[in-house]
């Protein structure tokens, strides 16, 4: 085991496999996530456990956690990070990566984040259960991701006890979470949707059929940039295999009322759509000072003017990399100091630049 | 449809109350569902649970329990749960058996767990991998309370452990390669 997690935190993309933009329909998918929530059996939860509890609950995961993958060759490189140990920004960093939570964060001292290299299988320790099991792929892969965290729970049970109970399933600190644990969600993009007005219906449609929506940064977070969380609402009473299978149904055809909606865009307002993502595209391009709602809007654009083939052509990834390089931690990270509003907003153009000149070198060309 | 309380406003907010089994439904404004102390917001799906738990009040109690029982594992009171909306400990569960038997079926639809269980699909738990957490706990407890015979001591046992145990992977993995 490597320590501490360098990579995880100097490399741009440290603990990111699903910035590369491989998988099912990552135009529109961002990313998938599924996490576990468990506690250890003879350790009290949150509410009531002492700071050398959390402390024996970190050490007995690490352990079980490194057993399970010397079991099966070891090689996996992996990193363990105490939040404790770890600077503002690099707290934030992780933060936009969604590898910590706002909780941990909160209860740092106790915390620790074990994160496998390619960043899919991180573990969340003493965040509001002793054990979050989280993982996270690009595009669409519901049924992938769940069979990651699957097997890393059914590993670490080979040599840990999870706090459970015969009738209610795993137990946890929340009640909301009991059961399976199991909280599977997916990115998603819908500004076709947005812009013809059907975002409301389908949204209300999701409520009445278990699922539920938040912003990008989950509970409490606003909905920014046309981006929204779907995941299952409950968590007990079905197996996780039909949460599962449920959220990537109805995500499949969410994608398909969204493709619906662009062609709707694309017969009835072709010029208007182009002007918006030109004029996003321009911005984006030439701008030398840049708030983070400004960009989050653009870039939506952007991401629907690459999807719709009205933007040249720019891969998946730079889109990734200009949403999440661009966030605030990150660019801090990059300068290697704390920016201040403005000195924020050039650094934020001046990489959208760069990054767009990676994508299209010279100058913007002619549309059609 | 008019507000059932004031009866002057058009009735916006809608909801059903369950006491006992018994359903009834309210039709209200917006400012007398505010006076009755329901909230209203458009996005009411992220309603933290202490607030879900405080709007359904009492009905969530049996009269087994009052707001004062305690875990005797942990300590927590059923008083202090519905103010946190988070449990003491695993036992909580057992202590408030029937309270959140109620519960969860009110929030999940359910109380029932279905899916993975507790032993399922892992198979026999490994001995030895058991015995090596156990020590290893044990151990840590040993320095702890800086009992440095009882550490030395398990710190052997648990090599001698680790030794056997890379024998036997490297017995397994000769097997594999000669199949």
């Amino acid at each position: 085991m490597r320590l501490p997690g360098d990579d995880l935190l100097s490399a741009v993309d440290g603990g990111l496999s699903w910035i590369s933009g491989e998988g099912a329909h990552a135009d529109i998918i961002l990313s998938t996530r599924v996490r576990l929530a468990r506690n250890l059996e003879h350790f009290p939860f949150r509410e009531t456990i002492a700071a050398a509890q959390q402390e024996q609950v970190t050490r007995e995961i690490i352990d079980a956690f490194g057993e399970a993958s010397g079991s099966n060759g070891g090689s996996a490189r992996r990193q363990f990070l105490r939040l404790g140990d770890l600077q503002e920004t690099d707290l934030n960093l992780l933060l936009e990566r969604h590898l910590v939570s706002r909780e941990m964060i909160r209860f740092k001292e106790a915390s620790a984040l074990l994160v496998s290299d390619s960043g899919r299988v991180a573990l969340l320790i003493n965040e509001e259960d002793h054990l979050r099991i989280q993982v996270l792929e690009a595009g669409l892969q519901l049924e992938e991701a769940w069979e990651s965290a699957r097997r890393t729970d059914e590993e670490l049970r080979r040599r840990i006890r999870f706090a459970y109970h015969e009738r209610f399933g795993f137990l946890t600190s929340c009640p909301t979470n009991t059961g399976t644990g199991l909280r599977a969600s997916v990115l998603i993009h819908l500004p076709g949707l947005v812009l013809t007005r059907e975002i409301h219906k389908v949204l209300q449609g999701l409520a009445q059929i278990g699922l539920t929506f938040r912003g990008l940064y989950g509970e409490g977070s606003d909905v920014v940039g046309n981006y929204f969380q779907i995941s299952n609402q409950t968590t007990l009473g079905k197996s996780e295999t039909e949460l599962v299978s449920h959220l990537n149904q109805i995500t499949r055809q969410v994608i398909e009322y969204e493709e619906n909606a662009r062609q709707v865009l694309a017969r009835d307002a072709l010029d208007e759509i182009e002007d918006k993502v030109w004029r996003a595209y321009g911005l984006l391009r030439c701008a030398r000072a840049m708030s983070t709602d400004e960009m989050m809007n653009l870039l939506s654009a952007v991401r629907l003017g690459v999807s719709m083939k009205l933007l040249p052509d720019m891969r998946v990834r730079q889109l990734n990399q200009l949403l999440l390089w661009t966030q605030i931690a990150h660019l801090e990270k990059r300068a290697g100091r704390a920016l201040a509003k403005r000195d924020r907003e050039h650094e934020r153009a001046k990489l959208i630049r760069e990054i767009l000149d990676e994508a299209e070198p010279g100058h913007p060309k002619e549309g059609r | 449809m008019l507000c059932a309380d004031c009866g002057q406003n058009k009735a916006t907010v809608h909801f059903t109350q369950i006491v006992n089994d018994e359903t009834e439904t309210f039709h209200l404004c917006q400012e007398c569902a505010q006076k009755r102390g329901l909230k209203t917001s458009p996005v009411s799906s992220q309603v933290p649970l202490s607030d879900f738990l405080s709007e359904m009040g009492a009905p969530i109690f049996t009269k087994a329990t009052n707001a004062n029982t305690a875990c005797p594992r942990c300590g927590c009171t059923f008083r202090q749960f519905r103010k946190s909306g988070r449990l003491g400990c695993a036992h909580c569960y057992a202590t408030f058996e029937q309270e959140m038997s109620a519960l969860l079926r009110k929030i999940h639809g359910s109380n029932e767990h279905v899916g993975i269980t507790e032993d399922e699909s892992i198979g026999p738990v490994d001995e030895r991998e058991a015995r090596l957490l156990e020590m290893r706990r044990n151990l840590r407890q040993a320095v702890d309370n800086e009992e440095y015979e009882l550490a030395a001591e398990l710190r052997d046992r648990i090599s001698v452990l680790e030794e056997d145990r890379r024998a036997a992977r490297a017995t397994a993995l000769e097997s594999e390669e000669q199949l």
